[in-house]
C-alpha cells in the first residue's frame, strides 16, 4: 500500500538509496493516517502539531509502541537520511528533535508506568557570557535519545542558574558548554560555586565545547570532559553510576 | 492528566519492544551527531537549508533584509572558518 499522507509521500521521495527506501516504506506502509501525519509533522519540525497528534492518538487508543514506531521514529528516520544527504542541516534537525520531544513528553509517563527508569537527570547550559548553543543542543538531543531527563537552562547561564536547576530537579549531572575562550573560566567559577554551597558532592560535573580540552577540564575541577555529543552521553552514564557508588559508600 | 493517561495506556505497552524502538532512535541520533561533526567542519551549524542564520548572537556574515521579522541571510562561503566571523 503506498504512503497515503501526501506530505509524507513527498518527504519519502528524498530517500534515494534503494535499501533505505525498502526499509522505510515497509515501516510506513499500512500505518494509520494519524501516524503518517505525525511522522510528516515531525519531519517539518511542527512540534505543536506533533504534541496535538500524540495526545489525540493516545486518546483514540493507539499504544505507546505504535506512536513510537509508526509515528515518531518513521519521521526521525527520514530526518536522519535528509541530513546525511545534505538536504537539511543542523537547524532543521534540532527543530525536528524538538518535535520528537513534544511527542515523547506524552509517551515517557507511559513507559515509566511500565517500569522504565530514566538513565539519569542532567542540567545542561552554556556558561555566563556565552550565547552559543548548537553543541549543547546536539548533546541534549543525544542525551534525551539515551533516556536521560534533561533540563536545558539555556545560554548565558550563571553559576546560580546551574545550582538552582540542579537543586530543583535533583540532578545527578550538570553539563556546561562554552564556545569562547573568554567564557571558559566561568566553568571553573560555576564549579567553585557548587563547592561554596556545599553541593559539590551532590552532583557530577562535565564540561564541553570546541575550545575545551581534557586538561582544561581537569584544571577546572570537572569530573568529566565530553569531546562530542556521543562522548557526552557515555560520560554522563559513567558519572551517574559513579555518583550512585559514591553515595552508597 | 499525564499520569491518568499513563495508567490507562500502560497495559498496552510492550516494554521490550519500546526498548528496541528507543535503541533505534538513539542510533538515528548517533548517526546524526556523526554527520554533524563532519558538516560543521566547513558549514556553520547555525546556517539552515535556506542559508539563513538561526544564531541568537551577532556575526559578520549576517545579512539583514528590510523585513525585521525574517532571519538574516548567511553570506558565509563555507570555505573560510565561520567561527572567525562570530561576535566574540
Amino acid at each position: 500500500m503506498p504512503i497515503t499522507h501526501e506530505g509524507l509521500a513527498r518527504e519519502f521521495e528524498f530517500v534515494s538509496s534503494p535499501g533505505e527506501r525498502k526499509h522505510i516504506s515497509e515501516a510506513i506502509d499500512g500505518t494509520a493516517p494519524i501516524m503518517q501525519e505525525m511522522a510528516y509533522e515531525l519531519i517539518v519540525g511542527n512540534n505543536t502539531e506533533v504534541d496535538r497528534l500524540t495526545q489525540e492518538a493516545l486518546a483514540d487508543g493507539f499504544t505507546a509502541n505504535q506512536l513510537l514506531d509508526d509515528g515518531l521514529l518513521n519521521g526521525m528516520a527520514i530526518v536522519g537520511v535528509k541530513f546525511r544527504d545534505n538536504l537539511i542541516f543542523v537547524p532543521e534537525v534540532l527543530v525536528a528533535a524538538r518535535a520528537m520531544k513534544a511527542g515523547m513528553v506524552h509517551i515517557e509517563p507511559i513507559l515509566s508506568a511500565s517500569g522504565a527508569k530514566p538513565a539519569g537527570t542532567i542540567i545542561m547550559g552554556t556558561v555566563k557570557g556565552d550565547l552559543h548553543d548548537i553543541g549543547k543542543n546536539l548533546c541534549i538531543m543525544m542525551l534525551r535519545g539515551a533516556g536521560f531527563v534533561v533540563h536545558d537552562i539555556g545560554v548565558d547561564s550563571s553559576p546560580d542558574d546551574f545550582i538552582d536547576a540542579a537543586e530543583e530537579h535533583s540532578a545527578e549531572v550538570v553539563g556546561m558548554s562554552a564556545l569562547l575562550t573568554t567564557t571558559m573560566p566561568n566553568m571553573g567559577r560555576t564549579i567553585a560555586a557548587f563547592e561554596d554551597m556545599g553541593l559539590r558532592d551532590e552532583v557530577r560535573i562535565m564540561v564541553g565545547g570546541a575550545p575545551v580540552t581534557q586538561d582544561f577540564a581537569d584544571e577546572m575541577g570537572a569530573d568529566a570532559y565530553g569531546d562530542n555529543a556521543v562522548d557526552a552521553v557515555d560520560k554522563a552514564k559513567e558519572l551517574v553510576l559513579l555518583l550512585a557508588e559514591l553515595k552508597s559508600s | 492528566m499525564a499520569e491518568e493517561q499513563a495508567r490507562n495506556n500502560d497495559s498496552n505497552v510492550d516494554y521490550e519492544k519500546a526498548r528496541t524502538s528507543l535503541d533505534r532512535l538513539y542510533n538515528i541520533y548517533k548517526d546524526i551527531a556523526s554527520t554533524a561533526d563532519e558538516v560543521m567542519q566547513n558549514r556553520c551549524p547555525y546556517k539552515d537549508a535556506s542559508s539563513r542564520c538561526t544564531a541568537k548572537f551577532g556575526c559578520r556574515n549576517q545579512f539583514f533584509t528590510s523585513d525585521p521579522t525574517s532571519l538574516p541571510a548567511c553570506a558565509g562561503s563555507d570555505q573560510i572558518d565561520y567561527r572567525e566571523a562570530w561576535d566574540q
